[in-house]
């Protein structure tokens, strides 16, 4: 195992004039994809893939492998900015960067997310390239049950991302279990509440729903209260991080990094819950929780951190194992396949420079993307001063064209206006919406692993209590549930006593 | 979906907290709504469940944390309602629908001014010449972008 | 339903948009629909031969993904076209079982669709997980019947390939297993790599880098011949399956009423397309063939459209599973 050999070969690879210019363009696009609301990495790598057929595989990888972690950049820029989660990833991101915008803090948060994600990168870099192939044969131990586990302990955490009342913060998760429930059952393909409209036949789109509930409903709350509208009520108070900004997130960063790598090895997607597990570890051990959701940096840079180092880990199943952990990389699949490379466990002794290249690229992509971001900062927080009454139609012009293309369908644009009331409305009666979109991507996960564990077992619920992993990760969720139940228990008690 | 602006007689019923009281209403109303669409699938049992089991499972404890919401909002006080401002509403949701459908046939440029110009007239302080101008420079920006750069699959003009 | 009409509306307006001259066609860019998500094996083969055929027509043919229920939504949406031959489908396998297995389909299939041709026709293999007991495909067979209640049949969701598939080989062995469904392929191959699952059929696109990789293993490939890329392993029909011969066939559709001579000028672009060089050598690295010339025909693809639909028929009404 002569890793630094290995790796010398890969930056030899990856340090060519062409595949330097890929991974750059990659990331500029990724960049670009991800700051423009809407519009993802899967909709611009599915456009691209035809651009790869003439080069060869590397390349064409290093470059949608750009795409792909510079789109989890740019993700974070316009949720901060505008509070427009474009990911699954950014949701987090909006809770105290768009706070941190509000305050005039807009260029640290950037700033903050910038270095936090490179520091992550590089880190879980090194973790692919080290521990790559070991992680992926234990990864390979979790099964349906662990799954489940996992996606129990997730929504357990996701009462802390609310800051408001825990029983509007469980409703909200259950409302989102229950968006996330529409569509075909997984075993019979019965239609759930589809309301016989035929594209809802798979489910709600994540990006309808989080640009309607987070960006469309935003738009018309700031239009009701003309003294706070967007961002510009504040000033702006430098365009970096101060130093005291940098030491206050260096411990979360190191966490974020930590969660992030683990989660992301996992190939039924875990990198979804790393900037929300991370959110959570932040609120929790914080000394001033109630900070958190105000404009609070570790809640940017834990988080940020959890994303972007999940971004990178994983990629080792996909080049371990061949299979791809999420949608992304299921393209990704079929640009090898075009290729001739057919994905799978032998890629990376068949195709040594593929792999190592391609580790060796995206530590350089992360650099990149640094010193591509942080200059931006000063044009991104300019963009702020835009003034409002003409930067809302521009995002909603920005929205509806990135929704639309996503599946060609109108419907989809409809979609944003329903979730846009919908949001509205939810703030209108306090209900926050975080907490839901985290349901909303883990329900589904949870359904179907739970189901396939009871189909694996036959029905024996002990599956969850037998298997080491999965009971450990019960008790956690249990012993966070009474973490979080226990202080507003008690508070409620003390409130109605008050009474 | 909530309905729009909801009269709680506040006072009358010893209602603390207006607010968690209707909205308490809308999680009511949406699991009743969730019940009504899966009332026919079949629920199987927690060992080998039928399509209608976790919806239904779901919609049954959405309904329940209605009631606590309803029931704290009798105990303990809270803040009242907000109110809707519809103008805004209408204006920026009517331009989303308008583009939506307009998109397919009417291309790129006629969808997306419609769209900014509509939603523009919720802003309290509208400037047309300003307006139009920067509505103009934005399409040109997307037309070059979106279906040219990125080469996505949209129509810039009308289909004819 | 408002949103209904208003959509009724749009639709009527872009058929009064024209008819474009047959004669001349075609003037402007002709949309590929692709029922799938982008960068998957369908999408893969439409993007290959759209290329090719962009060159022969002098017109771009732009792919365009419209994913969702099994394919029906894109073919949906194709069927409700204007038939000019701006607006074609490349659809796989599942046109012919959506028939059947979509009991409130939006559109009929033999009726509001215009065959142009096939494209290609992907082989599947047989595979279980690495540790799997039985060492050929005669032992497979005993080993699932006497252990029925124990072994676990995975597949990548409703309507998908390796669930046809699945179908099929409980149908031929005469014995019911439990299967196991995932959203995809991905994650149900994650399984059986991970050993949770025991069995799979599924398309070589997805399986034989596994293969390779000694990850699983495989029993039998369902094409009538041996497969280049997988020489050592035995068809179904060697390995005492015969009735398991089957493939993910791919065809191009125009909506019912296109003009004759606009297929049939679609058709001999796809006919170029498959002669050509590139698509040959990167289908071969998708592990299948093009189809002869004879085959990428209206008449040939109508014909074994109808076959197909009549043999899936039976098969996926006893298997009692509809995906409405």
């Amino acid at each position: 195992m002569d890793v630094l050999g290995n790796l010398a070969m890969g930056m030899g690879v990856a340090l060519t004039p062409l595949n330097l210019g890929l991974c750059l363009i990659g990331a500029l696009v990724g960049t670009m994809i991800g700051v423009l609301p809407g519009l993802g990495p899967i909709a611009t790598i599915a456009m691209l893939l035809p651009l790869t057929f003439s080069l060869d595989a590397t390349g064409a990888l290093i470059m949608l492998a750009g795409i792909y972690y510079g789109a989890q950049y740019g993700g974070s820029t316009t949720a901060i900015l505008v509070n427009m989660p474009g990911e699954t990833s950014s949701v987090v991101t909006t809770l105290d960067g768009h706070q941190m915008a509000r305050q005039g803090r807009a260029g640290a948060a950037l700033g903050i997310a910038a270095l936090g994600s490179f520091f992550a990168g590089c880190v879980a870099t090194l973790a692919v390239a080290i521990l790559g192939p070991i992680l992926a044969s234990v990864a390979k131990e979790f099964g349906a049950p662990e799954y489940f586990a996992l996606m129990v302990l997730g929504l357990v955490g996701a009462t802390v991302l609310a800051s408001g009342s825990i029983v509007k913060a469980v409703a909200m998760i259950i409302l989102g279990l229950l968006l996330g429930a529409v569509g075909s059952d997984i075993e019979t393909g019965t239609p759930r509440m589809t309301f016989d409209i035929p594209q809802l036949a798979d489910g709600i789109n994540f990006t309808v729903l989080a640009i309607g509930l987070f960006g469309v409903a935003e738009i018309i709350r700031n239009l009701e209260n003309p003294e706070e509208r967007g961002v510009l009520g504040a000033k702006i108070r430098g365009l970096l991080p101060t130093w005291q900004d940098i030491k206050t997130s260096a411990a979360p960063v190191l966490r974020g990094t930590f969660l992030g790598s683990v989660l992301g090895i996992l190939p039924g997607n875990g990198a979804v819950l790393a900037p929300y597990a991370s959110y959570t570890l932040e609120k929790k051990i914080a000394r001033e929780p109630q900070r958190f959701g105000r404009g609070a940096v570790e809640g940017v840079a834990g988080p940020e951190a959890a994303n972007n180092a999940g971004a990178q880990t994983s990629f080792i199943p996909l080049l371990t194992l061949g299979i791809p952990p999420n949608p992304v990389m299921a393209l990704m699949v079929g640009a090898m396949t075009i290729q001739g490379i057919i994905p799978g466990p032998q890629v990376m002794d068949t195709n040594p420079q593929l792999f190592w290249g391609m580790i060796a690229s995206m530590w350089l992509g992360n650099a990149m993307l640094v010193v591509i971001n942080l200059p931006m900062i000063g044009l991104w927080v300019r963009l702020l001063m835009v003034p409002y009454r003409l930067l809302y139609p521009a995002i909603l012009l920005f929205c509806c064209i990135g929704v639309f293309t996503v599946n060609n369908s109108y419907v989809d644009v409809l979609g944003v206006a329903f979730f846009g009331l919908v949001g509205y409305g939810l703030t209108k009666f306090g209900f926050e919406p975080a907490p839901l979109m985290l349901a909303f991507v883990l329900g589904p996960l949870m359904e179907e692993n739970l189901r396939r564990s009871l189909l694996i077992s036959r029905g024996d619920p002990m599956v969850f209590l037998n298997r080491p992993i999965s009971l450990g990760l019960l008790l956690v969720a249990a012993a966070l549930l009474l973490l979080v139940v226990m202080p507003s228990v008690k508070k409620r008690r003390k409130e109605a006593f008050q009474e | 979906m909530p309905p729009p602006q909801m009269k709680v007689p506040a006072a009358g019923l010893g209602i603390r907290s207006p607010r968690n009281f209707a909205g308490g209403l809308v999680l009511l109303a949406i699991a009743a709504l969730a019940l009504w669409q899966i009332q026919d699938l079949s629920v199987g049992t927690a060992m080998r469940m039928g399509p209608g089991y976790y919806p239904r499972l779901l919609a049954f404890l959405l309904g329940f944390f209605g009631l606590v919401l309803m029931a704290g909002s009798v105990v303990v006080h809270g803040d009242g309602l907000e109110r809707w401002r519809v103008k805004n509403l209408v204006l920026v949701l009517g331009a989303i629908v308008i583009f939506a459908f307009a998109i397919r046939t009417l291309g790129l440029v006629l969808s997306g001014a419609a769209l900014m110009l509509v939603s523009a007239l919720a802003s309290h302080d509208l400037r047309w010449r300003e307006v139009l101008l920067f509505t103009a420079g934005m399409l040109v920006f997307s037309v070059i972008l979106f279906p040219i750069a990125l080469n996505l699959p949209l129509p810039i003009w009308p289909r004819l | 339903m408002t949103f209904r009409s208003i959509a009724l509306a749009a639709v009527g307006l872009s058929v009064l948009a024209g008819p474009a001259m047959a004669q001349n066609y075609p003037t402007r860019p002709v949309t590929m629909v692709v029922p799938f998500a982008a960068g998957g094996p369908t999408d893969t083969v439409a993007r290959l031969i759209a290329q090719s055929m962009s060159q022969t027509l002098g017109q771009q043919v732009v792919v365009e993904n419209v994913g969702g229920a099994g394919g029906t939504l894109g073919a949906g949406r194709v069927a409700k076209a204007e038939p000019d031959g701006y607006t074609v489908l490349l659809h796989h396998i599942g046109q012919a079982t959506s028939a059947t297995l979509y009991r409130k389909l939006p559109y009929k299939t033999l009726e509001d669709f215009q065959t142009v041709g096939l494209v290609t026709d992907v082989p599947m293999t047989i595979v279980a997980r690495k540790d799997f007991p039985a060492k050929d495909m005669k032992e497979l067979v005993e080993y699932v019947k006497a252990n029925k209640d124990k072994v676990t049949l995975a597949n990548a969701g409703v309507g998908s390939a390796s669930h046809l598939c699945g179908m099929l080989f409980q149908d031929a062995i005469k014995t019911q297993l439990t299967t196991v469904p995932y959203k995809g392929t991905g994650p149900a191959m994650n399984d059986l790599v991970g050993s949770q699952v025991d069995l799979m059929c599924d398309q070589t696109t997805n399986t034989t880098g596994q293969i390779k990789g000694n990850a699983i293993k495989a029993y039998a490939v369902t094409t009538k011949d041996r497969l280049a890329s997988l020489g050592d392993l035995p068809t179904v029909a060697e390995a005492g399956l015969a009735g398991m011969t089957v493939g993910v066939w791919h065809g191009v559709y125009a909506p019912k009423g296109t003009p004759a001579p606009v297929v049939e000028k679609l058709s001999g672009a796809l006919q170029t397309a498959l002669a050509d060089q590139t698509v040959i050598a990167r289908f071969a690295e998708l592990g299948t063939t093009p189809e002869p010339k004879e085959r990428a025909t209206p008449a040939a693809h109508d014909q074994h459209l109808r076959a197909e639909i009549a043999r899936w028929k039976p098969i996926i009404e006893a298997a009692g599973t509809f995906a409405d």
